[in-house]
């Protein structure tokens, strides 16, 4: 093989760009396209079928009557939280492991939904126990704080927001704030 | 070669300096609506298809402009783009939100429809973005981007005039690569080599300016080799790290610029004794001491000549860096080649032993390759790869926003690291996750639902209290009317003179056939749980019957798209065999003839 032939073949391997090669991109960009207009019906037709099942959440599977949700929110920009722990009376209701971009959520004012569930009307005692570590301080020693709040529950939805403040220095705080199911 | 293939050629080489990803929109808390801060975690956590789902439901009062974009953008997010884009279009052309996020949006939109390979649309929301551009850096990718489609569609002249504007190729690297890239498709080759040159010398701070210092170093010579202009590529490549991404073609390209050191380009770009402040460069490999000094000697080439190189001289410099490649990873493709190209040197100089060592040991680890090659082909298909790589936040909403950042450990991964980086791949790998996710998503809902029906998850509320709560908001059926009700029943006993209230209440609890007889008839007024919890999980089943078949399309796809790229690789190297075979069978053969001829 003649040196310059060979550096034109070897080239022409490298570059990858055989007829097959273009053949087949083409083919699959299409099939890509069609596959995802779809699956963009699909997607369509789950996020109708959301709506819906949100409104049945709070009509129908928990009515008014027993519902009761709990809320996270945090104004503290340098405590990473770990994990919480949420119990109603000795119920375990919720243990939620915070990924990096949840405590971003957090920090950027959005509001997580802790719980969602059906309680008795009455008197309850929720409690709660949030584990995690101020960024600026010893990573290696957690810190963890407990809360215990007693509420009656009524014929109205229960809702509660839980909020994560600094209380001093490297100290959080927890305050427990009803909310109405209107905000 | 045709104005177009060209401009494809050059269009492949142009899309590895793919664009970054962009920040997401950014959008503030309401302090005065609880439920769209709800929405913003989820947006923020990237479930975006709850974000879009308590945002519709936010009562409109509190849906202002502000709200729709947010509503729209989770919904392109999570991958529903037709309805994102009849939100988005009236939204941006109104003109109500401020130049940034309108900015944002549209390029929020263009990436989308560039990814998943919309390419006329993506073109045409970026035509109309002109007049929306907001920052600096928005301007820069929306010029690229559209750079690179006028380049994929053959217009490179385009593709240089939408560089050039506003000197975006000045505020880019990438943007420098492709204008570089531009100007060689359209024909002005020699603008092209100069910015590729340019990129190719310039200083730089982190490992992605370096990668693409060496990709503009590399293509630039390779385009001198295309015309067998060696001694032009030969100072080109030296610059290129001898450990970076580019490094095997470096020194693939090296040997071959050794060969064609004779010819030059007419337009001299490069001192060719170009030092480079760099360490690590290709150009050391040069240097003694960098190879096997036995080998050196044994070729004459550790002796210093004078006057003009012989072909043979430079067949010999070409061995330096050829064997160097050689002791690298079997399976790169630069590597592959050189097994060949070592023994047709070696042949070229008469060493005939010796290249018919290497024949034998190419055609060994070519075979072994493909051997290798169609395991990796089989672990594809049983589906062990795909799956691995969407394990990770299984349950995330992300959509279109997912990235992907698992790759299994095993021998595929490195046949198909060129395709995970394509968008054809990863956009049909992340449909293929997002229907997995509806998949669990909506059996969630059937569970919850199931739950509800048999009555566990339900606290005791007396029944009187249900009623109540269940009546209270509801309009009356006659106003001011209060009908006294008499019914004839065998049911049970029915309390004398009652309301209506009364008697929807005690046939909701007695008589279900009558009540769902009255629900038929009025609607929600009578609405039983039952019944509509009965015709969600209807919808739930027909969706999941829907997505089944989807699934196994796209997962096919995904297995035609990796499989293809291997099938190209293997008939590569079945190449490469073919052609070692007949070389060693040749020399055999002239072995042969020089023994019969000896005997003569």
């Amino acid at each position: 093989m003649a040196p310059a032939r060979t550096v034109i073949f070897l080239l022409c391997a490298l570059s990858g760009l055989g007829s097959a090669w273009a053949e087949d991109q083409r083919q699959h960009l299409s099939d890509l396209r069609l596959l995802d207009s779809e699956i963009q019906g699909i997607k369509q037709s789950v996020l109708d079928l959301e709506r819906d099942m949100a409104r049945l959440e709070d009509t129908q599977l928990y009515p008014p009557a027993q519902q009761l949700r709990v809320f996270l929110t945090m104004e503290v920009f340098d405590f990473e939280l770990d994990d919480v722990e949420l119990l109603l009376g000795d119920t375990e209701l919720n243990r939620h492991d915070y990924s990096t971009r949840e405590v971003y959520a957090l920090r950027k004012g959005g509001v997580q939904q802790l719980f969602l569930g059906n309680i008795s009307p009455g008197v309850h005692t929720l409690k709660a126990r949030f584990r995690g570590h101020f960024e600026s301080g010893d990573s290696a020693s957690p810190y963890e704080k407990s809360i215990e709040v007693s509420f009656r529950k009524d014929a109205t939805p229960q809702w509660l927001e839980l909020r994560i403040d600094r209380s001093s220095g490297q100290q959080i705080n927890v305050r427990v704030f009803q909310r109405e199911a209107s905000e | 070669m045709s104005r177009m293939s060209s401009a494809r050629k050059w269009l492949a080489v142009a899309l590895g300096a793919s664009l970054g990803v962009g920040s997401a929109t950014a959008y503030e808390p309401d302090a005065g609506s609880f439920a769209f801060n709800r929405a913003l975690f989820q947006h923020y956590s990237r479930d975006h298809l709850s974000a879009a789902v308590t945002a519709l439901n936010l009562p409109q009062e509190q849906r202002d402009e502000r709200v729709e974009a947010f509503i729209a953008d989770n919904l392109l997010h999570y991958g529903l783009y037709r309805d994102a884009q009849r939100r988005l279009r009236p939204l941006l052309s109104k003109g109500g939100l401020d130049a940034q996020t309108r900015a944002e949006l549209w390029m929020n939109l263009a990436r989308y429809e560039y990814e998943r390979g919309y390419l006329n649309s993506a073109e045409t929301t970026l035509t109309e973005m002109r007049v929306d551009v907001g920052a600096r850096r928005l301007r820069t990718e929306r010029n690229q981007m559209l750079a690179q489609l006028q380049l994929m569609d053959g217009r490179a002249e385009e593709a240089v005039s939408t560089l050039i504007e506003g000197r975006t190729y000045a505020k880019s690297e990438f943007a420098r690569y492709n204008l570089g890239i531009a100007f060689i498709a359209s024909g002005d080759v020699r603008r092209g080599r100069i910015e590729l040159d340019k990129l190719g010398r310039t200083v730089v701070n982190d490992p992605t300016e370096h990668a693409l210092r060496d990709r503009a170093n590399l293509t630039l010579a390779y385009n001198y080799l295309s015309e067998a202009k060696g001694a032009s590529a030969k100072p080109v490549l030296k610059r290129i790290r001898l450990e970076g991404p580019y490094s095997d073609e470096a020194l693939l390209g090296l040997g071959w610029a050794e060969i064609a050191a004779d010819k030059a380009d007419d337009i001299r770009l490069t001192d060719l004794n170009n030092d480079d402040t760099i360490g690590g460069l290709v150009g050391a490999i040069l240097r003694p001491g960098r190879v096997d000094e036995d080998l050196r000697a044994r070729l004459g080439m550790l002796n210093s000549r004078s006057g003009a190189e012989t072909e043979s001289d430079r067949f010999r410099k070409a061995l330096v860096p050829w064997l160097a490649l050689d002791d690298r990873d079997p399976k790169k493709p630069a590597v592959l080649e050189v097994q060949l190209a070592i023994p047709f040197a070696l042949d070229t100089l008469g060493e005939r032993d010796r290249a018919r060592q290497f024949y034998e040991r190419a055609i060994e680890r070519l075979e072994a390759g493909r051997s290798g090659l169609e395991k990796a082909m089989d672990g594809i298909l049983s589906g062990r790869m795909i799956e691995t790589m969407i394990r990770r936040d299984r349950d995330r909403e992300a959509g279109w926003n997912w990235r992907l950042r698992d790759l299994p450990d095993a021998p595929e991964t490195y046949y198909l690291a060129e395709i995970l980086g394509e968008h054809r791949f990863q956009e049909a790998l992340k449909n293929y996750r997002d229907l997995k996710q509806l998949q669990r998503k909506l059996a969630r809902h059937r569970a919850t639902l199931d739950m509800a029906g048999s009555g566990a998850g339900q606290a005791t509320v007396p029944a009187p209290e249900l009623f109540r709560q269940r009546l209270a908001g509801q309009p009356p059926l006659w106003q001011n009317i209060t009908p006294e009700l008499r019914l004839e029943t065998s049911l049970g006993r029915f309390p004398r003179n009652e309301t209506l209230e009364g008697l929807l209440a005690w046939t909701y609890r007695y008589a279900p056939k009558i009540a769902l007889q009255l629900e038929d008839q009025h609607g929600a007024f009578v609405q039983g749980p039952s019944q509509a919890a009965l015709a969600m999980m209807e919808r739930i089943d027909v969706l999941l019957e829907q997505i089944n078949p989807l699934l196994q399309r796209q997962r096919a796809l995904l297995e035609s798209i990796a499989v293809a790229g291997m099938q190209e690789h293997k008939a590569m190297l079945t190449r490469y065999l073919i052609d070692a075979r007949f070389a060693l069978a040749r020399l055999y053969d002239e072995a042969q003839a020089d023994i019969e001829d000896d005997e003569e």
